[in-house]
């Protein structure tokens, strides 16, 4: 390759590169914003693990069940001072009955204060359901793929739910643009999917026109809906979302049925409306009558797919809570700070960096010129991952991290071990064209047996694990690929860089040991 | 390294390997009968007690009053908690399963009295019992069922790729150091979580690297003239010898990131203890490693490969010959 060839290749690519490390790295206000408006580098926008941005972490109490804060919110007072003015004696011993009524109704136990007559002989009912509610709450939130999370029962009484904010490090420290993943739209998400994901009581199927009773049931209460569905699936497709619903034999029947209903006389409600207790979930309008084994119904948005057939699977196998957990928007989230301090993000940031900067500057050291050329591969798989978890929207976790950086000493150990090859092949008085030859040939196989193992065996993790072990997984799986792709690269740009060299020997940091024969 | 005669003293291996899986399933089994289960199970499935405050950001302004309140209250009640978390206007300490209940109650009406000095009643601090943890269950066997199926992998790639004595040796030195990261795991008692499988496989992965160095030496000098004429155990030697160091590198590579990562982690979250668990499996990891596939797996495949040789030896001498 000719010396001009060669300069504006390695000037294209640098450029390329620098440009991309720009703007994956450094956030800066928005020019004419006013400071208002901040881009966000690609780096703080992926989505981080509890351990760096917190979780979301919630207290569910059954009716009867009641924290101190709202027990103490909710008492009766007694006007006292200017309030108490021109009350009569029989008003105000009113007032103080109906505090003491108040106060006789609850038992405090511990931090919380329990309806006396969900204690005594119904003490050991109650507490065992609240128990195997925990264990249902726990089956639900299981299959949102977590990286981390947790459901444990509080005080015997309340049972506590944790998963992690899901928050990029923009997010965490509230400094997202209007045009990206914002905070608030993280929590949002979180509140629909505990609001729906707690929701309490049985599957129906309800229509306002054509349904009876109050409720407006399209089943008589005795039917046993279970027997109508085998289950509920998310479906996605090219960005468009549906929860896919799978029925029996008696619940095709009883489609067509209440299909054929609704077609022919509801006026205002064409549609069969699911409830789980009295939160309506998903709506299927109906034009014309259902005589299949399974339909569609479309939803918004990929979580809300994910949300809805988790509850409608649990619900419809059964798995019901046995206790009340009062209304939807009674549920209090509260955001707490990484588990792993507040600045653990940074201080992981730096660590990745001293990596990277380290395997950069024993490459330099070691191989000179050829070093700068493992740099810039050094600095492509970083961005490549970089790209990837933002992309693909992998929540990053320290064992994340961790998977990349084994994943950047597999692209580092793979182009030293051909260095050295190449090094001992070059002291045996060969050209460094044959030296380079010989060495590539004689590595492959290893390389080629490494990388193989490792893909697989990461492809394993990530199609048969969950949560974080999963990601970890997929993270390797990426890194391995990339790490093998940019391996053939570095023989390309060595090739690019080395060729209008005169010396290539001194270019590597290599030293020819010419035989005597020459 | 290279004076060691490894492959003929397997007995010595065995007794080791042997003792240390024992002593760990001993310690396991006794911990699962009058401690906290065979492994010491990290935050993550462990019940625990908690004092959280709730503060109001009118009276305390400064979350560090909170905290300074709190710390004190801890000290006078003479206990310690092992994790802090804020947000939302609520702090929560956790404190160990252990730490007395009454010591923790009064913690929390003392902190509960001085958060409510001069009329500040909007603030309050409870005491709390978290036990029944649930999650990570299904991820646990997952786990388990993607490391059974890792095994497997290996041992079906190396039958396709070298033979298959070099496949079982293999697929024994996975099982034995797997055994050994958790019989170190099970006496040190070291915190495990969800992560325990994310090391677990990574033990898997560099034995499987390990075995391909190794083997591939093994190729090289089983076709060599001069160091076939070594025997079964001579060529395992010497090519453990000449494997070594890229057996080595790659366990202590992967232990080396996850130590110098985690001290960094450990710097940031202030507490040593959080963070030490990963250090320690990374190292136990990349100890079973090493000590597996540089001293176990010589042995073993100088064995299948000797008993090859004699029965291929034997086979060619009782081979009729055939009549002209």
């Amino acid at each position: 390759m000719g010396k001009i060839k060669s300069a504006i290749l390695t000037a294209l690519i640098v450029a390329a590169v620098a440009v991309l490390a720009f703007f994956a790295v450094v956030s800066f206000p928005v020019a004419g914003s006013g400071g208002v408006k901040k881009y966000n580098s690609f780096i703080s926008s992926i989505h981080l693990g509890s351990g760096f941005t917190g979780e979301a972490r919630t207290v569910l109490y059954p009716e009867g069940v009641r924290s101190e804060a709202d027990y103490l919110s909710d008492m009766p007072e007694i006007p006292q001072g200017e309030a108490a003015e021109g009350l009569t004696q029989e008003e105000l011993d009113e007032y103080a009955k109906k505090q003491n009524d108040y106060v006789a109704k609850y038992e405090k136990r511990g931090s919380l204060y329990i309806e006396k007559d969900r204690l005594g002989d119904n003490e050991a009912e109650l507490i065992e359901s609240v128990k195997k509610d925990a264990e249902v709450l726990n089956d639900r939130f299981n299959q949102k793929g977590y990286s981390s999370y947790s459901v444990s029962v509080q005080d015997k009484f309340t049972v506590r739910i944790s998963v992690p904010t899901n928050f990029s490090y923009s997010a965490y420290k509230d400094a997202d643009d209007a045009n990206r993943t914002a905070r608030s739209e993280e929590t949002s998400k979180i509140s629909r999917t505990v609001q729906y994901l707690t929701a309490s009581g049985e599957l129906t199927l309800r229509n306002a026109d054509i349904g009876k009773g109050n409720d407006n049931l399209l089943t008589s209460d005795t039917a046993d809906i279970t027997t109508y569905f085998k289950s509920f699936k998310k479906y996605s497709s090219a960005k468009r979302y549906a929860v896919k619903v799978n029925l029996t034999k008696e619940g095709r029947e009883l489609f067509s049925d209440k299909t054929e209903q609704i077609v022919n006389n509801a006026s205002s409600d064409k549609a069969v409306n699911f409830y789980v207790g009295d939160t309506q979930l998903i709506s299927l309008t109906v034009e014309e009558a259902i005589n299949e084994k399974s339909f569609y119904i479309t939803v918004n948005d990929g979580d809300y797919a994910e949300d809805y057939s988790i509850i409608l699977n649990s619900v419809a196998n059964g798995k019901t809570l046995s206790l009340d957990y009062g209304e939807a928007g009674d549920i209090e989230i509260v955001y707490t700070s990484a588990s792993l301090g507040n600045y653990a993000a940074i201080y992981f940031g730096v660590i990745l960096l001293l990596i990277i900067v380290g395997a950069i500057v024993f490459s330099v050291v070691r191989y000179k010129k050829l070093g700068l050329v493992n740099a810039l591969s050094v600095i492509i798989f970083a961005l490549a991952m970089i790209v990837a978890l933002l992309i693909i929207g992998i929540q990053l976790t320290a064992a994340g991290a961790f998977a990349a950086v084994l994943g950047l000493a597999l692209l580092c150990g793979s182009n030293i071990a051909a260095f050295e090859v190449i090094r001992k092949e070059s002291k045996k008085g060969k050209t460094m064209q044959s030296a380079v030859k010989s060495g590539y040939k004689s590595v492959l196989t290893a390389i080629l047996d490494l990388h193989i193992i490792l893909i697989i065996v990461s492809l394993l993790l990530t199609l048969i694990c969950v949560g974080e072990i999963q990601a970890c997984g997929f993270i390797f799986f990426i890194a391995s690929i990339a790490s093998y792709i940019l391996y053939w690269f570095t023989r390309f740009m060595w090739f690019v860089t080395s060729s209008p060299v005169r010396d290539k020997f001194k270019f590597c940091g290599f030293k020819r040991e010419v035989p005597l024969d020459d | 390294m290279t004076n060691l005669k490894i492959s003929a003293k397997m007995h010595i291996i065995i007794i080791v390997s042997s003792v240390l899986i024992a002593l760990g399933v001993a310690v396991g089994l006794i911990c699962e009968f009058v401690a906290d289960g065979y492994f010491n199970y990290g935050e993550d499935y462990k019940s625990y007690k908690s004092v959280e405050v709730t503060y109001a950001l009118v009276d305390f302004p400064d979350e560090d009053a909170v905290e300074e309140i709190c710390e004190t209250a801890f000290k006078d009640a003479k206990i310690k908690y092992y994790g802090c978390t804020f947000g939302d206007g609520k702090v929560e300490y956790r404190f160990s399963k252990s730490v007395k209940t009454e010591k923790i109650q009064a913690a929390a009406e003392a902190v509960n009295a001085k958060l409510k000095l001069d009329g500040k009643d909007l603030s309050s601090a409870s005491a709390h019992e978290i036990s029944d943890l649930l999650g990570g269950g299904k991820a646990l066997t997952l786990g388990a069922i993607a490391l059974a199926s890792g095994v497997a992998f290996q041992f079906i790639y190396f039958v396709i790729r070298y033979k298959l004595a070099m496949a079982l040796s293999a697929l024994l030195a996975n099982v034995h150091n797997l055994g050994v990261f958790l019989a170190l795991l099970s006496i040190a008692r070291v915190p495990v979580g969800s992560n325990i499988f994310a090391f677990a496989a990574l033990t898997v992965v560099a034995t499987m690297i390990g075995c391909c160095f190794f083997f591939d030496r093994v190729r090289k000098n089983i076709k060599n003239e001069v160091t076939a004429k070594l025997g079964a155990y001579g060529v395992c030697d010497l090519s453990m010898a000449e494997s070594f160091t890229s057996v080595c590198v790659p366990a202590v590579c992967f232990a080396f990131a996850a130590v110098l990562m985690f001290v960094f982690l450990s710097i940031s979250a202030l507490s040593v203890m959080g963070v030490l668990s990963a250090v320690l499996c990374a190292v136990f990891s990349a100890v079973a490693c090493v000590y597996g596939t540089s001293f176990f797996t010589p042995a073993t495949y100088s064995r299948f490969m000797k008993l090859g040789d004699d029965f291929k030896a034997k086979h060619h001498f009782k081979k009729p010959v055939k009549k002209a």
